[in-house]
C-alpha cells in the first residue's frame, strides 16, 4: 500500500506551488520549508528533507552575508532568487521523490486526466534523464567527423554549432519516438480498457488527515506571510 | 469514423511527449542562465522562442491531429507545475486551448496559423516570467528586496529597452518560425522524416 495516495501528493504539489508564489517574508519561507521538511520526513525521505534544510540554511546565510557586504546586484540577485525559490525546491523534491512515474501516471488517471496527456507526460518524464546521454553520443559522432561541439565553437559560430547539434538530436528523437510507440503498441497500450494497477489506490483516513494538514499549513503560512 | 482517424495515436503521443520534454528543457536552461540579470531576463523569452521554434514546429509537422497543440502546451505546463510553476501551467493550458482552436481550423496545415499558436505558447511563458512586472507590480515589492531595489526593478521594466522586449519577442517568434520552416525543409523533408 502507498504511504500516501499519489492523488493527495499531486494536490499537495499544486497547493504548495501556488502558495510558494505568494510567500514573501523570510519567516514565511522558513515556515514553508519546515512544513515541507516535515512532510518529506513523513513520506520516508529523510535525506531529501535534510538536504532541503541544508540548502535553505546555506542560501539564507549567503544572502545575509552578501547583504552585509553590500555586494553588487549581479551577485546578490541570483542568491536572492535562489532563496525565493527554496520552497519550490521542496515541491520539486515532493514531485520527483515522493512518487514514482508510474504512481504519478496512475494518480493522474484516477483524477480523470485525458489518457493522451498522461501517456505523453509519462514519455516526457522518462525521456528527460536520457537527454544528456543522447547529446554525448551526438558529440562523439561529430568528433569522429572532425567537428568538435563545445563552448568555444558555440561562441565562434553559434548558428552552425546549434544546427550541427540540434538537427541530429531532433532526428534521433523522432526515431526514439517511433521505437517507443512501437514497443508500447505491442504491449497493448492502445487498448481502450482502463489501465490496471498492481497496488490498488484508495483514499484512506490518513490521506484525508494528510491533505487537511497540507491545506492548514499552507494557508497558515500564507496568512502569516501577509498579516503576521 | 472520421473522428477516430483524427484521434492521437501512440506514435503521436510519444512524439508529443519527447518533444515537449525538449521544449521544457530548452525553456528552463536559457531562462535560468538569463535570470542573472534583469535586462537579460526580459529578453530571455525572445531567445527561447528562436531555440524552441524547430521543436514546436516538428511536433506540428509530424502530428496533425486534434489535441496536438493543447497536449504539447499542457505537458510543458505540467512539467513546470511539478517544479512549482503552477501559474505557467494555468497560462499554458488557457492559451493552448486558443492555439488548438486556431490550428485545428486549418487542420494543422497552415503555417501562419501554426506560427500564431507558437506565438501563444511563448506568450504563455512571457505572462508568467516577465509580465508580472507590469500587471502585478506589488509582487515585486513583496519579494523582500529593499524598497529602492524593488523600485529600481519596476523603473527598469518601464524603460525603452524594457518596452522594446515586446516587439523583439514578437519578431523572435516570427523569425523562429521562419528558421524552423527552413530547417524542417532542408533536413527533415529531405530525409523523408516528414
Amino acid at each position: 500500500m502507498y504511504r500516501i495516495d499519489p492523488r493527495i501528493i499531486i494536490i499537495q504539489i499544486v497547493i504548495s506551488g501556488l502558495c510558494a508564489f505568494w510567500i514573501f517574508t523570510p519567516l514565511g519561507m522558513l515556515c514553508e520549508i519546515l512544513f515541507l521538511m516535515g512532510f518529506l520526513f513523513y513520506l520516508r525521505l529523510p535525506k531529501e528533507a535534510l538536504w532541503l534544510g541544508f540548502w535553505f540554511g546555506l542560501i539564507t546565510g549567503l544572502y545575509m552575508l552578501m547583504s552585509a557586504l553590500s555586494a553588487p546586484q549581479v551577485i546578490e540577485r541570483p542568491i536572492f532568487l535562489l532563496r525565493k525559490m527554496s520552497p519550490l525546491v521542496g515541491v520539486m523534491m515532493l514531485s520527483l521523490k515522493g512518487m514514482s512515474v508510474s504512481e504519478l501516471i496512475a494518480g493522474l488517471q484516477k483524477l480523470h486526466f485525458p489518457k493522451s496527456v498522461t501517456l505523453a507526460l509519462a514519455v516526457a518524464l522518462r525521456f528527460i534523464p536520457t537527454i544528456s546521454q543522447e547529446l554525448t553520443q551526438i558529440k562523439s559522432a561529430m568528433k569522429t567527423r572532425g567537428i568538435s561541439l563545445n563552448l568555444i565553437t558555440l561562441i565562434k559560430a553559434p548558428v552552425v554549432t546549434t544546427e550541427y547539434m540540434l538537427i541530429p538530436f531532433m532526428m534521433r528523437c523522432t526515431k526514439v519516438a517511433d521505437e517507443l510507440a512501437a514497443a508500447a503498441v505491442t504491449r497493448a497500450i492502445e487498448n481502450p480498457a482502463p489501465r490496471g494497477m498492481r497496488i490498488p489506490m484508495r483514499i484512506r483516513i490518513k490521506d484525508i488527515v494528510y491533505l487537511m494538514l497540507v491545506i492548514c499549513t499552507n494557508l497558515g503560512t500564507l496568512l502569516y506571510s501577509h498579516m503576521g | 469514423m472520421n473522428r477516430n482517424r483524427n484521434k492521437l495515436k501512440m506514435k503521436d503521443i510519444a512524439t508529443i511527449g519527447i518533444f515537449s520534454a525538449l521544449l521544457f528543457v530548452v525553456t528552463v536552461l536559457p531562462g535560468s542562465v538569463m535570470a542573472l540579470s534583469l535586462t537579460l531576463q526580459m529578453y530571455s523569452v525572445a531567445i527561447i522562442a528562436i531555440i524552441s521554434a524547430p521543436l514546436y514546429m516538428l511536433i506540428m509537422a509530424k502530428v496533425h491531429r486534434t489535441g496536438a497543440v493543447i497536449s504539447a502546451c499542457a505537458i510543458v505546463g505540467i512539467l513546470w507545475g511539478l517544479l512549482g510553476g503552477v501559474f505557467i501551467l494555468i497560462w499554458m493550458v488557457a492559451l493552448g486551448i486558443v492555439g488548438e482552436i486556431l490550428a485545428s481550423k486549418t487542420t494543422y496545415q497552415n503555417y501562419k496559423m501554426l506560427t500564431v499558436s507558437f506565438g501563444l505558447y511563448n506568450i504563455a511563458y512571457y505572462l508568467r516570467a516577465i509580465a508580472p512586472l507590469y500587471y502585478y507590480p506589488s509582487y515585486i515589492y513583496g519579494l523582500g528586496y529593499p524598497d529602492e531595489t524593488s523600485q529600481a526593478f519596476i523603473e527598469a521594466a518601464h524603460t525603452t529597452a524594457a518596452y522594446a522586449t515586446i516587439p523583439v519577442t514578437l519578431i523572435a517568434i516570427i523569425l523562429g518560425a521562419v528558421i524552423a520552416k527552413r530547417l524542417l525543409k532542408k533536413h527533415f523533408e529531405k530525409a523523408g522524416v516528414l
